[in-house]
């Protein structure tokens, strides 16, 4: 049927590691009988027998690999804690410290959402502003924030006079 | 002090690295500068989110805030803002940005030298226009 030639055809390019049958199996169906949670389905359809496993039904009891006969079916893998590779993805690297930040493919997500696309960094050294802010600096265009000015003497950010002055002249000194 | 003071507010934790504030330094003009979000007005973040669990809300403060109930911590906000300033709180693996204290920050009332203080955007122009202006006239009186 179908559904058993996929699960075939799984179980041979090592999809579905947790649950195998190897060779030994002649087809006895024991383990079908003995399932208490209706895990394995046999079907007889043309010329072959093709057993099935339902990995959502199965309750990793363990007890068709207990009792099968040809000692085919072979449990261990769902007890050896193991992970299966599901996916491998091309990584993308801070432009700046090397650090692994994201994929590909994550790049091209973000870069549909806003439109755009920006030099790949991690946090730390998103430096868009920091950039900005030394040529500020580094041209001297700001003689009010000089680092010999104390911020607590300067008249600009003194609360005292702030407030009022805000509330009643906003737009008419501008 | 101030990035402290809002990791023990905000994460519970003596942890600077939780904090939503961040201090960049500028070692060629020898400066510090701190990073906070600034409630872009077309946030990359929320264009970014695909849960829809970033937006702006207007209480005490206008600012953009996170649904912790809609967000998945796929990192697509930190990764779009340009600032850098969303962090990501690996225990609980979801990310946290600076929400402004709901209009009282805390950063603000520990910082010792001053430096922090909370303004409308739309008043930072014309504070600044107002500091220029006091300048000028003081040289003139001078």
């Amino acid at each position: 049927m179908n559904q058993g030639e996929i699960t075939t055809e799984q179980t041979e390019s090592n999809v579905m590691r947790y649950f195998q049958v190897n060779d030994q199996c002649n087809g006895c169906l024991a383990c079908v009988q003995n399932c208490p949670a209706n895990a394995l389905r046999a079907e007889d359809s043309n010329a072959n027998r093709v057993l099935s496993h339902n990995m959502a039904r199965c309750a990793r009891c363990g007890n068709c690999w207990r009792i099968c006969p040809q000692k085919a079916i072979e449990f261990q893998f769902m007890l050896e804690n193991g992970w299966d590779e599901v996916k491998s993805l091309e990584l993308v690297f801070c432009s700046v410290c090397g650090v692994p930040i994201y994929t590909v493919d994550y790049r091209r997500t973000l870069s549909e959402k806003l439109g755009t696309q920006s030099e790949p960094t991690c946090s730390k050294h998103r430096d868009e502003v920091t950039r900005a802010a030394k040529a500020h600096f580094l041209k001297g265009k700001s003689p009010d924030i000089r680092p010999d000015i104390r911020p607590d003497i300067r008249p600009d950010i003194r609360p005292d006079i702030r407030p009022d002055i805000r509330s009643d002249k906003r737009g008419g000194a501008i | 002090m101030c990035r402290t003071a809002c990791a023990i507010r905000k994460a519970g934790v003596c942890n600077p690295e939780k904090s939503r504030i961040r201090v960049i330094q500028m070692d060629e003009c020898d400066r510090y500068m701190p990073l906070v979000c600034q409630n872009c007005e077309d946030a990359p973040c929320i264009a970014a989110c695909p849960k829809e669990a970033i937006s702006r809300i207007d209480d005490q403060v206008v600012r953009t805030v996170i649904d912790y109930n809609k967000c998945v911590g796929c990192k697509m906000c930190l990764n779009a803002c340009s600032f850098g300033t969303i962090g990501f709180d690996e225990d609980r693996g979801r990310p946290f940005k600076c929400d402004l204290c709901g209009g009282d920050p805390l950063c603000v009332h520990f910082c010792k030298p001053g430096a922090l203080t909370l303004k409308d955007s739309a008043m930072i122009q014309y504070d600044q226009a107002r500091a220029s202006a006091l300048r000028r006239t003081a040289g003139m009186k001078r």
